[in-house]
């Protein structure tokens, strides 16, 4: 989680480097800092949610899979299969995480954005 | 005749790499309907005039009047919301984005202002895209037409949300001759059809002898 959000945190810096004249233009024309923040945290937030729910997915067909592998063992006599916990619990705690990490994500960048100043960037100095 | 825009002592100094008086006591105003020009060589505080003027730039003392408003001293969200209403600004560049349509681009800044529905804003877009002749360019993206064309799109949004003034930071520093004179002929006809204010930074001596009127700086001075 801490690595997948030290990416996002990358990538948003990136972004926002990227699109600095844009945003210069959209305070230039009367978006506000809060505006501009919103933006890229509404992005990040789709991708929190896009990939957090993509993870569990593919988490639950993994975990279907792992469930139907052979597993023996002289101890535990009424077990086949490997023993798989489906508890929704652990589900709800992954989406937790990845929604709350890629808002940190996001947060950081996008407050740097917001204190953008459109001067600066439009004079070019 | 009413003022539109109106300074008071504006002095501004920058403090860095060291401290530099780049405006003293700036005084001046703009009436309704003029089409003004400052000119100055480089270095003579006329872009950062402009950007004082814009409310982009809040760093300064001395006060800064727009329809008889003081604007000096308002929070940035306020300012955000005055400029997105009452001023519409080209630059020398002309910062559209190129991700999105040119019509796009022209709706964005009403779309904020959000005092119009969806459709009528895009109606006002696609007049004002057929007032400069480039209608025909609508559902382009930005990135795929020419220099001059750009430039218009550019003028076209800065006037989607009909503002009282117009102003412009070298608009036609990047265009050649024949675009320029489109884009004079453009910021012509708007004062004398919509009866808009006008305020040009600009080199070209030719472009500005035909303004109303000139405003000479030099040394952060407004000489007269």
């Amino acid at each position: 989680m801490i690595v997948a959000g030290f990416g996002i945190y990358n990538i948003f810096n990136m972004l926002i480097y990227e699109k600095m004249k844009d945003i210069a233009i959209l305070k230039a024309t009367g978006f506000s800092g809060r505006d501009v923040q919103l933006i890229f945290m509404s992005q990040a937030m789709i991708i929190g949610v896009i990939g957090g729910l993509l993870g569990l997915l593919v988490g639950f067909g993994l975990s279907l899979l792992i469930d139907t592998a052979p597993f023996q063992t002289e101890a535990l006599p009424t077990i086949t299969t490997y023993p798989v916990n489906f508890n929704i619990g652990y589900y709800l705690i992954a989406i937790v995480f990845a929604l709350l990490s890629t808002f940190v994500a996001g947060w950081l960048p996008s407050n740097k954005a917001k204190g953008i100043d459109p001067v600066r960037i439009i004079r070019g100095t | 005749m009413k003022l539109v825009l109106e300074t008071k002592n504006i002095n501004k100094h920058f403090l860095k790499p060291k401290d530099f008086h780049v405006l003293k006591d700036i005084s001046f105003g703009v009436q309704e309907g003029e089409f003004a020009s400052i000119m100055g060589k480089s270095g003579s505080g006329k872009s950062t005039l402009l950007y004082i003027l814009s409310t982009m730039d809040t760093e300064y003392t001395g006060e800064l009047y727009l329809n008889d408003e003081l604007v000096t001293g308002r929070p940035h969200q306020e300012l955000s919301r005055i400029r997105n209403k009452n001023i519409g600004f080209v630059f020398q560049f002309h910062y559209l984005l190129s991700e999105f349509s040119v019509l796009e681009n022209v709706m964005l800044p009403a779309k904020k202002l959000a005092e119009k529905s969806q459709a009528e804003i895009e109606h006002d877009a696609m007049e004002k895209l057929k007032m400069l002749h480039i209608d025909n360019l609508a559902k382009q993206r930005a990135s795929r037409i020419s220099g001059g064309e750009k430039q218009r799109v550019a003028i076209a949004r800065a006037l989607i949300n009909n503002p009282t003034i117009l102003m412009g930071d070298e608009p036609t520093g990047n265009l050649d001759s024949h675009n320029s004179e489109n884009v004079f002929s453009i910021f012509k006809r708007l004062k004398e059809e919509e009866g808009l204010s006008l305020l040009v930074v600009t080199h070209d001596e030719d472009f500005a002898k035909r303004t109303d009127r000139i405003i000479q700086m030099e040394d952060g001075r407004i000489l007269d």
